[in-house]
């Protein structure tokens, strides 16, 4: 379980304030608000990219950064930014790396994920020459690969064209992984079974999607 | 076809073009350049390197073969022989560049490198040289963009200030990606200490056998001096 209690953080203004709440393995989660709303500073926090600054995040207990980021991956909204290697196999085998992985064992991961993403063709692909579609899928590979609890996803879809968004949905529908969605879709919520909306770094909402009214929504600006 | 060339180890063909790049800087003779240039050859033949290829990198040096020349005004003759020692080089760089995947290369820097792990760290250094590969055509991508912006809001004639704020935007967009990159790097768990790598590299008797064939040629020339 992911758990926040009284999570503040500022830089030059308050980003969040005063945020508490849990993640249960195995529910998936959407953080919904506007740009600005404070979700992706509050992501950041759930796999130790960012300290708190007053109040606390817990995930299964685990005691140290480098075991919270092996069991909480992080999918960025860019996958531009978090693909290193020049060839896809060895991207994505990158995390694996870094886990202290036998080479064989390695080999033997990578191929299964993208046979199961079915981008098996791509292994040998130099980076620079996929699509867009296409790197973003090799570098959800590289976070899947490394078989975490926890998936966050910053803005998945949100530079996808639409026949790479109903693939990518598609892959992310039929993942046993726990999802924590940001997002600020209102569309992409039929992923998560919950939901927290934020506005101006504080919870306005959080609990079952099906619970979510429009009076809600229009509280927190999402509609007109 | 992957020619005996591709299959050597990265290491073995960095080690033997720096080899062989210090034995054409100490050469003077004629005949040792042509003994060298016919192994050029023979490496281009084995290799297939195709000719536009080797001619695209050679372009970038035509500026300061110019400059050679007009340095050695007085004596042509040496800045010919200057000239050649430059395109044996290139032609050997380019034999290195054309058989060896960029990450074989960054493998083969982090193995060589591993002497020195107690002053610098190997991992660091040979991700710092595959992130600049990776991202610098992206960079150039974004400038570009940038480029093209200013022009769609009318800008006909450059100046300064223009390529001003085409420096701030590109090293905006720099640092904010630099940034990002280095959370990628830490979310995926990087460290430079107890980790294993995904590519395994290995010395075979194809390397003995291409170290061999280079002392050869060394040693045909070094004895061809001395008894010719």
């Amino acid at each position: 379980m992911i758990e926040v209690k009284n999570l503040s953080y500022r830089l030059k203004k308050p980003i969040l304030q005063n945020i508490s709440f849990s993640i249960k393995e195995g529910i998936s989660v959407a953080l919904l608000g506007h740009n600005g709303s404070g979700k992706t500073t509050l992501v950041k926090h759930l796999n130790g990219l960012l300290k708190a600054q007053t109040g606390s995040v817990s995930v299964d207990d685990l005691s140290t950064d480098w075991e919270v980021k092996k069991n909480v991956g992080f999918l960025f909204q860019n996958p531009d930014e978090q693909l290193f290697s020049s060839i896809v196999e060895e991207d994505i085998a990158f995390g694996l790396e870094n886990l202290g992985e036998k080479p064989a064992v390695m080999k033997a991961k990578v191929k299964k994920i993208l046979n199961s993403l079915r981008i098996e063709q791509l292994a040998q692909q130099d980076v620079n020459e996929l699509s867009f579609g296409q790197k973003q899928l090799v570098a959800l590979a590289g976070v899947l690969v490394m078989e975490p609890k926890y998936l966050i996803l910053d803005e998945p879809f949100s530079l996808l064209d639409p026949k790479n968004k109903s693939n990518l949905i598609s892959i992310l529908h039929s993942l046993k992984t726990t999802l924590i969605l940001v997002t600020n879709n209102l569309d992409d919520l039929a992923l998560v079974e919950e939901v927290i909306l934020l506005k101006q770094g504080k919870i306005v909402f959080k609990g079952k999607r099906s619970r979510l009214s429009k009076q809600i929504l229009k509280k927190a600006d999402m509609i007109g | 076809m992957v020619n005996i060339l591709q299959r050597l180890d990265p290491r073995s063909k960095i080690i033997l073009l720096l080899l062989l790049s210090i034995y054409l800087f100490a050469i003077t003779s004629s005949s040792s350049f042509l003994l060298l240039s016919a192994f050029g050859i023979l490496l281009l033949i084995i290799t297939k390197l195709p000719l536009g290829y080797l001619l695209k990198r050679l372009f970038p040096f035509l500026f300061f073969f110019v400059f050679i020349l007009a340095a050695h005004y007085a004596n042509i003759l040496a800045g010919l022989f200057t000239i050649w020692r430059f395109l044996l080089l290139v032609l050997f760089a380019a034999v290195l560049l054309w058989t060896t995947t960029i990450s074989e290369m960054v493998s083969a820097l982090e193995k060589l490198l591993s002497p020195l792990r107690f002053f610098v760290s190997p991992r660091d250094i040979s991700l710092m040289v595959a992130t600049a590969v990776r991202f610098i055509p992206l960079l150039m991508h974004e400038t570009s963009q940038l480029r093209d912006a200013q022009k769609s809001r009318g800008l006909k004639k450059w100046r300064f200030r223009h390529v001003s704020q085409l420096v701030q935007g590109m090293l905006k967009k720099t640092f904010l990606k630099a940034g990002a990159i280095a959370d990628a790097l830490d979310a995926r768990c990087y460290r430079d200490k107890n980790y294993t790598r995904y590519t395994i590299l290995q010395i075979s008797y194809r390397d003995i056998v291409a170290a061999f064939v280079i002392a050869l040629v060394l040693v045909i020339d070094i004895l061809k001096i001395q008894y010719l």
